[in-house]
């Protein structure tokens, strides 16, 4: 499928393929029918992560010569202290020289990183090196020399939004924030929201139509190293509201049912599910890797873009249709000319069995999964 | 009426806030409402002075430097306050320019003056504003503030760039409060009046300083509005 260079002239005009599986249904329509397509007493919920300006240039020496690498940060680590301090250690992945006009995978591999070596970056920031992944060279944790509020305003000043060779010229960081964004935790956006309009949102809400929401740090899609991708998506914070968690109790309890905005969301409401979040809200961080085997537990219906077969992300469709259903949509989507990434076109997946756990409903506080 | 069930304010960009209103509405915000606040200014050394001042009386505060008239700079203002403070509930768009002074008749003024106005006192407020009330509007909450003049509804002569942009700062107000009945976000207009500002001595210098209010009475005010209205209960 051809990814979309640039974003629509408006944010709404994609199309979107509905891919309904009790009525073995696969159907195109714009995307603003949606507001038709889903029911009063639904639940949709989105990831209000904005997206930061992740990828940052720099250079680090080893044995006495300058390599220029790329750092594309993930997202602080959790168990920073003080004020201060906060927010200064960061897990990233390394690319070499070059930017995003090279395709990822045709970058060049970044030098061997090793712990306490020093990252000059752009606009005289700089980074230690803590710790590099066992099994990922690229995967490592830094230790910027500021945190708070002074390495957020070194970070907007030096760092680009991540962007990938599909696209057709630099964007600003505007382009990837959807209408609803809040606090900087994605290095991704979170791409399923960007078509939702405010008007959308509303006519939405008119039709009875919750609307509810999570921030979820959404990371990376392609780290250019083959054994990385494949252990995509990669740990990540989430934040469940308690208003969220609230919304979802009174979707069940009228028979509604709850659409994720995208993979993020899929992945932070099961998380949430299996840590007996759900009910009050709460945060934590996630490992979970979503696939056909995954019991749904509280996720109905996922509004995602177009994922083929050899993307991560595709796993996790797979909890939401049938491999025949999802090829059939695939074809028709492919035969109309659908656009992928994240400035391309949706789907809505509806899976026949709106599958919950009943323990959900009944036991609040105790842990309903054991993995 | 007070809806009881309404959650407090709880942080708050203030832009223009290195000295005179904006300093007040936010030492006020942080001090008197308990808000943490980003305050935003393009004077780096003016504006950390007026984050010292704001945190000995007690206040959380964070410095942002920028100019909001650079719209690259939007999503750094934003993104910065964001990260640190949390979701942003409350906005005051109080940063504003004159244009040149002593000011002039529109005859005489430039038009790129007056683009430079325009971007200043009206776009930048627009931006700020995008960027911070889709967030609101999906939580159901925030208040945004722009201030206002009364040359934004009289004509006075030699004030052309700064009344129109006054007054279509007015309108840009008037109509995203419209669009917006039916949720709990709320977007004002508040004309502080004539205080005694270094951007009142800049366009009349000859004023009598004991006719002019003190900018951080004026704040305070401000700031109890802005609490308050967070917490009127509209019929939805």
């Amino acid at each position: 499928m051809s990814p979309a260079t640039h974003p629509p002239e408006l944010r709404e005009l994609i199309r979107l393929l509905l891919v309904d599986e009790a009525r073995s249904e696969v159907r195109d329509s714009a995307f603003g029918e949606i507001v038709e397509i889903l029911r009063p007493g639904d639940l949709l919920v989105v990831n209000d992560a904005a997206t930061l300006p992740a990828a940052l240039r720099g250079q680090v020496h080893v044995d006495g010569e300058a390599h220029a690498i790329e750092l594309r940060l993930l997202g602080p680590r959790a168990h920073d202290d003080g004020e201060e301090d906060r927010d200064r250690r960061w897990r990233a992945v390394v690319f070499g020289a070059g930017d995003w006009r090279t395709d990822t995978d045709d970058r060049p591999p970044p030098p061997l990183l090793e712990p306490g070596m020093l990252i000059e970056l752009f606009g005289d920031v700089r980074a230690s090196v803590v710790s590099r992944d066992p099994a990922s060279a690229r995967l490592v944790e830094l230790c910027f020399e500021q945190g708070g509020p002074a390495l957020y305003a070194q970070l907007y000043a030096i760092g680009r939004p991540i962007q990938y060779s599909h696209l057709d010229r630099d964007e600003q960081l505007w382009s990837f924030q959807t209408v609803f964004a809040g606090r900087p935790w994605a290095a991704e956006m979170p791409s399923a929201g960007r078509p939702l309009t405010a008007a959308m949102l509303a006519a939405l809400r008119r039709r009875g139509i919750e609307i509810a929401r999570l921030t979820h740090a959404a990371g990376l899609s392609a780290t250019g190293d083959a054994q990385l991708d494949a252990r995509l998506p990669l740990p990540e914070r989430y934040e469940i509201p308690a208003e969220t968690a609230a919304a979802i109790g009174r979707t069940r309890a009228r028979g509604g049912r709850v659409i994720a905005v995208g993979t993020t969301v899929v992945r932070a409401l099961e998380s949430a599910a299996r840590a007996g979040l759900t009910h009050q809200g709460g945060s934590g961080e996630t490992e979970l890797i979503i696939t056909a085997q995954t019991p749904r537990l509280v996720v109905d219906g996922l509004l995602t873009g177009m994922h083929g077969p050899s993307e991560s992300h595709y796993r996790l469709l797979r909890a939401f249709a049938s491999q025949a259903l999802l090829e059939r949509a695939w074809t028709l989507a492919l035969e109309l000319g659908y656009r992928s990434h994240e400035f391309g076109d949706l789907a809505l997946l509806l899976p026949a069995e709106p599958t919950r756990d009943s323990r959900l409903d009944v036991r609040p506080a105790a842990p309903v999964w054991d993995p | 009426m007070l809806d009881s069930t309404h959650v407090p304010l709880r942080t708050a960009i203030v832009t223009g806030a290195s000295r005179g209103l904006g300093l007040g509405i936010a030492q006020s915000l942080a001090v008197d409402h308990g808000l943490r606040v980003a305050m935003v200014a393009r004077d780096v050394a003016a504006l950390e002075a007026a984050v010292r001042q704001v945190r000995a009386a007690g206040g959380d505060a964070e410095a942002i430097v920028a100019d909001v008239a650079d719209k690259l700079a939007i999503h750094r203002i934003f993104g910065i306050a964001a990260a640190t403070l949390g979701d942003i509930d409350v906005l005051v768009n109080n940063a504003s320019s004159l244009g040149p002074t002593p000011l002039r008749a529109l005859l005489d003024s430039a038009c790129e003056d007056f683009g430079a106005v325009l971007e200043t006192n009206l776009l930048a407020a627009f931006r700020l504003s995008k960027v911070a009330l889709g967030s609101m509007v999906l939580r159901d909450r925030g208040v945004v503030v722009n201030i206002s003049s009364d040359a934004a509804v009289e004509a006075y002569p030699d004030w052309g760039l700064y009344g129109v942009s006054k007054a279509a700062l007015l309108q840009l107000t008037r109509i995203w409060a419209a669009e917006l009945a039916g949720t709990k976000v709320r977007v004002l207009s508040v004309d502080p009046g004539e205080m005694d500002t270094q951007m009142h001595a800049d366009a009349l210098p000859n004023a009598d300083r004991s006719t002019l209010a003190d900018p951080n009475m004026v704040g305070r005010t401000i700031a109890a509005r802005i609490v308050e209205a967070a917490h009127e209960e509209v019929p939805r």
